[in-house]
């Protein structure tokens, strides 16, 4: 930990102070966390960036206008991932169905000026996973993501999915064994 | 030297894992801050003034908790809550809710707070009447609390 991240105020006081009109204390919540929400909404809208900037800036309005009801009983980051998540699943109910871009995802490989042709292939790979996540059905791809990319557990991705632990692993164990499938041609 | 890890795709999850902030994100955030300042928060008129002729002054309960916000500050205690109770455009009450620094003295904190939310309301409202302040403290915590 750096010292500008101990001097930094915590998610808590953050919110409080937001609760009450701080806005800048808002925009801080925003640079903390608005990064991976940014991020997990890409992968979850099948890599489409106007469609995760649309969902990230809902998700984040929302948190805005519901900080009251945000109890603390979950951390503040697996409560905007809910959000995030809600209105992902909102999005896609009134789209129709969109291609994917595989340009869109070769920028999310951090560039390596020691080994380009490592580079190249992490990103071809990344893109046969976005592929690999689209196919699967819709709980399953986010309880993945949470898990693998974001590092949730069972209980934060339950509160996050609004699900039982259960249903989480059920929808966890289908979507490795999926995604498994469709990457071991790359073997 | 580190191992290169061969599974494609424990591969592929890694970089994923460790994929940098997309470039787009900044204009994204700042897209987020400006529809937040367009968030129109309920908030209610209080009577601030009356002058000789009769013309009323309001003034914004957001404009009043702004101020309390920004003056109820210290080393040992951070404000949690600030309620107005308003009607008709008088407030009737005022209620602070303050999270304190363990150690202090309780009394003193609420006394504090108390005084300087009585003093910026009649700073702020001049000519409404003086309203009842109560200091609720909600927690007790180990450290600054306005970390």
């Amino acid at each position: 930990m750096t010292e500008g991240e101990r001097d930094a105020p915590s998610d808590e006081a953050l919110v409080r102070a937001a609760r009450l009109g701080d806005q800048e204390a808002f925009g801080a919540i925003v640079e903390r966390h608005g990064p991976w929400m940014y991020r997990y909404a890409t992968r979850l809208v099948h890599g489409s960036h106007a469609d995760a900037a649309e969902v990230t800036q809902e998700a984040f309005v929302s948190a805005w206008r519901g900080l009251d009801r945000f109890e603390g009983r979950s951390s503040l980051r697996t409560w905007l991932f809910r959000l995030v998540h809600r209105r992902a699943v909102d999005l896609a109910r009134h789209k129709r169905a969109t291609p994917v871009d595989d340009a869109l995802l070769a920028h999310l490989v951090r560039p390596s000026t020691e080994n380009p042709l490592q580079s190249l292939l992490d990103g071809e790979l990344l893109d046969a996973l976005q592929h690999a996540l689209d196919e699967l059905p819709w709980n399953q791809r986010a309880a993945w993501l949470l898990r693998e990319v974001e590092g949730l557990s069972y209980a934060e991705i339950a509160e996050a999915l609004s699900m039982p632990v259960g249903a989480v692993r059920g929808h966890l164990h289908r979507g490795r064994r999926t995604v498994a499938e469709r990457m071991a041609r790359w073997r | 030297m580190a191992v290169e890890p061969t599974d494609p795709l424990v591969r592929a999850t890694i970089a994923a894992r460790e994929a940098p902030v997309p470039p787009e994100w900044p204009r994204v955030a700042a897209a987020i801050r400006e529809r937040v300042r367009g968030v129109i928060v309920p908030a209610a008129p209080v009577l601030a003034r009356t002058a000789p002729d009769g013309a009323l002054t309001f003034v914004s309960t957001r404009v009043v908790v702004a101020v309390l916000r920004a003056r109820l500050t210290g080393p040992d205690f951070v404000v949690s809550g600030l309620d107005l109770d308003v009607d008709r455009a008088r407030l009737l009450a005022a209620r602070v809710t303050v999270v304190v620094r363990f150690g202090v003295v309780l009394d003193e904190v609420a006394d504090a707070v108390r005084a300087t939310t009585e003093a910026t309301l009649a700073e702020l409202l001049p000519d409404a009447d003086p309203a009842p302040v109560a200091v609720h403290v909600a927690d007790v915590v180990e450290g600054d609390p306005r970390r």
